[in-house]
């Protein structure tokens, strides 16, 4: 039986992720933590393209990172999906300029899009943005670059209904910030987004042609992809017969601060004419668990959320308080909590432990490190970018030729020499691949040192000079630098090129990650750190209600984390700096409000069998 | 209904193309000379859209590049086509797979571009590689798979159509079988009751009393073993066997047998329908259609098929545009197809056909608006039918190679068009086949300026000058034509002296210096064409010189000639120089006219006394049964050059000029 076959049989039993992959209009699919969700869309695209469309036409399949993209593709590898022109996979961002941009932009003056694209570097970006404060007389810390971000799509005209609070001195400041952008001929991710949009809403040609190419347009998370990508699928589904598959889970919104929030999710789901499916078994985690991340979440309309998997089993809930800020903790988790998980036969790779902040999560590896507990930390200092998703992808051909194809490896390093105006010859194309074969075979003898290997790679294609001054990646040069050291003397300094290339998978490590970047994830154990009144929840948080169903939503994502088992971590002090008397306090803290929900429920359910 | 069609091309440097520039409409019917380029024009379009040329048909050599360029390989030299589309964009699939080569959205336009370019060699020197892109960006190539989409089939000038018919993988009516997608279980059924059939034959006495006397003998020869006796069989019919099997019969002879004009005809016939955009569906099994069917708000396919009496479903004939269209959308968007589109060019499509023949196709397909067909041609039969904003004008020009020049932006009144259409029709196309033409007014001037050339010692047939008599003085539209075209040409028309009598103006005089206010109808003709047509730079009617003498020089330089008074009338004035000459005229009249011998008298007293208009009149009377169009005739063969007005022969050098400066 095929891979695909196999799948197929397990969705029939699920009636409702069965009837997604049936359903012939517009869908958007509510999918909750460990439903199968991209199952589902795998699924969907490999249907869609082997019994619906036929080529030419294709689909469009949007994704939130080029870490999901690379995961997709693989996926639909598996699944047995061939080659084929005119699907698009990636992110918006990448949608936005392959598939409108590129093709469009040129023809339509009026909207003054500076043509090749010119993006300006982070550096680059927050010198203007810098400068434009400065201008302005605004101080630093009033409005962040974040902040100013959200408030660019404000001017956006469009369809939906809902309405956010705008931040009126951001907003100055995204004006001025935007106009002088445009003044010095760059473009940066928010305007990029911005002009697709526009091009999508005002020319029915572009519309015309993305229907033609894209009778479906898959969309993958979408609670976090904001409103411009909204606008774009309202504009579609109003004027075009472009069929919508939009899949995503509102209470697993937590990026309100890119201007993701559940609240466009959920207009689109609620249209009249949508097929609305709700993915409601979780084959994830215990029904305890189950039941726990609902409390989490604290809303009044019931989820109805169904273990389907590990039926009987209860969860194992332990709340502990230790003394002393983060330290302690830490302390707890080195000299305890792990080992105990260990001696009970939990492997390394289902442990997660949950932090608040990439510096406390740097902190906590370092400390492993010390204790030589074998750790991972899910986000890197490097971004995980098209040209480092495409360097994992060399190492794992370099692992195992036929986990991916060569021809995808060597057609995105020829995209990437033309896209810096290094045309490839025909004739010459064979020699190229040659020497890029040539190149990867060769480095089989660096492959148990990732740094030397990463240095035998940059030096021998030459990236460097490719790189330099590049006006569409102008921050890769700096990113791979960064990569390069973690493989010499950071983090990687120990790794081969096969654990690269699992880059995303700890590897018989417990894995540290933030609350954030813990969706997607799934662990049988789950530590959760920092869990006091005013620190989680934040204080900030407190008085807003928006923050405050956004932090309880951050929990339920990180509750819903775990399989089975829960640990709560939490100090009676810390010691919290002032940067007015610059000096530290040492301040009394308090059960968390989340603590205490899972807490009352818990002893109730249970004759406290804990400390 | 809109069909994609090629609607510019612009050569550099290919071939006999120096730098070309021509835009085109849906049908287009090329024309010129032998050797000027026809067939390169169409390879041009070929190296990008032609999925029959290979890899190494796309690798140009030394001898592809324009004729003029020196050592052009070593210095680097590049061949460029691009070919634009339009009217693309109702078409799903084309739109899906060629959005990123559109230029312009308004209207729709793709462009696609083949480019033969040098890369400098570190050593010296250059390398060739080719690519073809899609609109203007270089780094989005137009691959073999986009062929399929989009592409352009040539029918060779000397084809061997009776075995492209015989063939049953090339045939053209295995295509249009194949493109019903007949259902397997049909044919199967049929396979079976074919064999069933065929295996009574197994059952005659006579066939079993043979299979038993070769097992007897054959037995005797090998060792006995098991399976190893003979049976006979009848042949299996296999499920495609049986549409590979099909012939096409004419009347009752099967195609090979029947005359190769026929086969010619039906082939072509074929091919035009396997050609048409196959979104519309003629024919729909009923379960197929009822699933469409399920699924049409509209009721377009109610309206546009009806039911067979086998209860299938089939197109309606004669459909409105209107409903053509909705159907098409509908099927393009429920029954959609993994085809494309294909670009027909057919080379010397008069091959083996007979005038006539050539005449009622040619006009069908210039008439029926959903192919785009691109065709070349030496026959004045499909010219003499084609649209005029049709034809595409292949020229030699001494400097740059090739020129080329097409009619489609050609405006001109609907009336004039009409004329022009008749005039070409009637006259069989002849005026796009002049290397030169020169246009007059009327039959006199038709029989008499051949002669007058070669009397001059400048035979029009020699540099293939043809004279076009319109019948009028009606110039406009066909010098238009003839400029758009880039064909050189020359006006003779009459000029018409009169003189002003208080509100009239008399006609039929002699110049004499007692008229106080004179003109030139002829005059006026001219300069009315030559400020509507801007013939003349910035010009205005304010601008020409007021002097007779001085505007006829703008004429003359400008390719009008225009005389005295009529043409015999300057004949006989240029005659009256010399004497032999009017006598030759007088003679002529005493030859033809049934009058007697006073008439005679009169005529040749009205010729030496230079009343010319008078003798006209003789000529023209109805009683004496001559006519300008018979005393022309006449002179023709005995006329001399004392009989050449001065302004035909400018007119005949002018012409001659013309025509060398292009060749």
């Amino acid at each position: 039986m095929s891979k695909y076959e196999s799948r197929l049989l397990r969705i029939k039993k699920d009636p409702q992720q069965y009837t997604a992959l049936l359903s012939k209009g517009n869908t958007t699919v509510l999918a909750g933590p460990g439903s199968g969700k991209t199952t589902v869309l795998t699924m969907k695209i490999v249907k869609l393209l082997n019994e619906d469309i036929l080529a030419p036409r294709g689909l469009a399949c949007v994704t939130f990172s080029n870490e999901a993209a690379k995961e997709f593709r693989s996926r639909l590898k598996e699944l047995g999906l061939k080659k084929r022109d005119n699907v698009f996979l990636g992110t918006v961002h990448s949608f936005c300029i392959s598939e409108i941009i590129v093709p469009f932009g040129h023809l339509y003056p009026k909207y003054n899009i500076p043509l090749p694209l010119n993006i300006i570097s982070s550096k680059n970006k927050s010198t203007l943005f810098k400068n434009v404060l400065d201008d302005l007389g605004i101080e630093y810390e009033q409005v962040s670059i974040l902040e100013m971000n959200k408030e660019r799509y404000q001017n956006l005209n469009g369809k939906t209904a809902v309405n956010i609070p705008s931040y009126d001195l951001a907003l100055r400041v995204a004006t001025e910030y935007e106009k002088r952008l445009v003044e010095l001929g760059f473009v940066d991710f928010e305007i990029i987004i911005k002009y697709a949009t526009l091009l999508i809403q005002e020319e029915d040609f572009v519309r015309k042609c993305l229907e033609a190419k894209f009778p479906w347009i898959l969309i993958d998370e979408y609670q976090d992809l904001g409103r411009p990508l909204h606008e774009m699928i309202l504009s579609l589904i109003d004027s075009t017969a472009i069929k919508i598959f939009a899949v995503g889970d509102p209470d697993q919104s937590i990026y309100s601060f890119s201007g993701g929030i559940p609240d466009y999710l959920l207009e689109l789901f609620n249209f009249s004419n949508m097929n609305k499916v709700s993915l409601k078994t979780n084959y994830r985690s215990n029904q305890d668990i189950v039941d726990a991340s609902e409390l989490a979440l604290n809303v009044t309309e019931k989820r109805n959320y169904i273990a389907g998997t590990r039926f009987g089993e209860m969860a194992e809930f332990s709340f502990i308080t230790c003394e002393d800020g983060m330290d302690d903790q830490y302390k707890y988790v080195l000299n305890t909590l792990i080992p105990d998980c260990v001696k009970r036969g939990t492997s390394l790779d289902e442990i997660a432990v949950i932090v608040a902040s990439n510096k406390e999560a740097s902190e906590l590896s370092r400390l492993c490190d010390v204790s030589s507990i074998p750790n991972y930390i899910s986000k890197h200092d490097f971004e995980r970018s098209e040209i480092v998703v495409w360097m994992e992808q060399c190492a794992t051909w370099v692992h195992d030729p036929t986990a991916v194809s060569f021809e995808d490896i060597y057609s995105f390093w020829r995209k990437i020499q033309s896209v810096h105006g290094l045309k490839t010859l025909k004739i010459l194309d064979m020699e190229k691949k040659r020497a890029l074969y040539d190149i990867l075979t060769d480095s089989t003898r660096h492959k148990n040192s990732l740094g030397s290997w990463i240095a035998f790679i940059l030096n021998k294609i030459n990236v460097r000079n490719l790189l330099k001054n590049s006006s569409a990646y102008p921050d890769e040069l700096t990113n791979l630098e960064k990569l390069y050291k973690l493989s010499i003397a950071g983090k990687f300094s120990r790794y081969n090129i096969s654990m690269f290339s699992r880059l995303g998978k700890p590897q018989n490590q417990i894995t540290i990650t933030t609350r954030h970047s813990s969706k997607g994830l799934e662990f049988e154990v789950i530590i959760l750190l920092g869990m006091d009144e005013e620190r989680f929840p934040s204080f900030a948080s407190l008085s807003n209600e928006r923050k405050l169903a956004e932090e309880h939503r951050i929990f339920f994502v990180c509750v819903s984390r775990a399989k089975s088992n829960c640990y709560l971590l939490r100090s009676n002090y810390y010691n919290v700096y002032s940067k007015k008397y610059n000096k530290s306090y040492r301040i009394r803290y308090y059960e968390s409000r989340f603590w205490s929900t899972i807490y009352t429920w818990y002893s109730a359910s249970r004759v406290a069998p804990f400390q | 209904m809109p069909t994609p069609f090629i609607s510019r091309v612009r050569i550099k440097n290919f071939r006999n193309f120096h730098d070309i520039d021509v835009e085109l409409g849906k049908k287009q019917v090329i024309i010129g000379e032998n050797n000027v380029g026809k067939s390169n024009f169409l390879r041009a379009i070929q190296l990008i859209l032609d999925p029959q040329l290979n890899e190494e048909d796309r690798y140009l050599e030394v001898t592809d590049f324009n004729n003029g360029l020196e050592a052009p390989m070593e210095k680097g030299e590049i061949i460029e086509i691009s070919i634009e589309i339009k009217e693309f964009k109702h078409n799903k699939n084309l739109l899906c797979q060629f959005n990123g080569a559109v230029i312009k959205t308004d209207p729709d336009t793709m462009r696609l571009t083949y480019r033969y370019y040098s890369i400098p060699k570190e050593e010296g020197g250059f390398r060739y590689d080719y690519i073809i892109f899609k609109g203007e960006n270089e780094e989005s190539e137009f691959r073999h798979s986009d062929r399929k989409y989009l592409n352009l089939k040539v029918i060779k000038p000397i084809r061997d159509v009776e075995s492209e018919m015989k063939n049953s993988k090339k045939s053209p009516l295995t295509a249009l079988l194949k493109d019903y997608n007949i259902d397997i279980s049909d044919l199967e059924l049929i396979a079976n009751n074919i064999k069933q059939q065929n295996d009574e034959v197994l059952k005659l006495g006579e066939l079993k009393n043979l299979e038993r006397r070769i097992n007897n003998r054959f037995l005797k020869f090998v060792e006995l073993q098991p399976d190893s006796s003979v049976e006979m069989s009848t042949n299996e019919y296999k499920t495609n066997r049986i549409l590979q099997s099909l012939k096409l019969m004419l009347g009752e002879r099967s195609v090979t047998e029947t005359s190769l004009g026929l086969t010619n005809i039906l082939y072509m016939t074929l091919i035009l329908l396997a050609i048409e955009d196959k979104t519309i569906i003629p024919y729909f099994k009923n379960d197929k259609f009822l699933e469409l069917q399920s699924v049409d708000s509209t009721g377009v396919l109610t309206n546009c098929y009806e039911q067979n009496i086998s209860g299938h479903w089939e197109l309606k004939n004669s459909l409105e545009e209107s409903l053509i269209i909705s159907l098409y959308e509908f099927l393009d968007s429920n029954n959609p197809k993994d085809e494309g589109i294909t670009l027909l060019a057919i080379e010397e499509p008069e091959a083996h056909l007979h005038p006539s023949i050539q005449r009622v196709i040619y006009k069908d397909l210039f008439q029926r608006n959903d192919a785009s067909v691109l065709m070349t041609t030496h026959s004045t039969h499909i010219t003499s039918v084609a649209p005029i904003e049709s034809i595409v004008h292949l020229y030699r020009s001494k400097a740059k190679g090739t020129k080329v020049n097409s009619s489609v932006n050609l405006i001109l009144d609907p009336d004039d068009i009409e004329d022009l259409a008749r005039y070409i029709d009637a006259k069989r196309g002849e005026i796009y086949f002049g290397k030169g033409v020169v246009l007059v007014e009327g039959i006199a001037e038709e029989y008499l300026i051949p002669q007058f050339a070669e009397l001059l010692e400048m035979p029009l047939d020699y540099k293939g000058i043809i004279v076009c008599n319109i019948n009028s003085t009606n110039f406009e539209p066909y010098v238009k034509f003839l400029i758009s075209l880039g064909i050189p040409y020359v006006v003779i028309t009459d000029g018409d002296y009169y003189e002003v009598e208080g509100e009239e103006k008399k006609f039929h005089r002699m110049l004499h210096d007692e008229a106080e206010s004179i003109g030139y109808y002829g005059q006026e003709i001219i300069s009315r064409i030559i400020v509507n047509l801007n013939i003349i730079d910035a010009i205005d009617s304010d601008c020409l010189p007021t002097d007779f003498n001085e505007l006829d020089e703008v004429f003359n330089e400008n390719g009008f000639f225009d005389g005295m008074y009529t043409l015999e009338v300057d004949i006989m004035e240029k005659a009256a120089k010399s004497k032999g000459a009017l006598e030759v005229l007088s003679n002529i009249f005493n030859c033809l006219t049934s009058g007697g011998s006073r008439q005679k008298q009169n005529f040749k007293k009205s010729l030496e006394s230079g009343s010319y208009w008078d003798c006209l009149r003789k000529i023209e009377a109805s009683g004496n049964n001559i006519g300008k169009g018979r005393y022309a005739q006449r002179l023709a063969t005995e006329c001399t050059v004392h009989h050449v007005p001065g302004y035909i022969s400018n007119a005949i050098n002018y012409i001659y000029q013309k025509v060398d400066e292009q060749n």
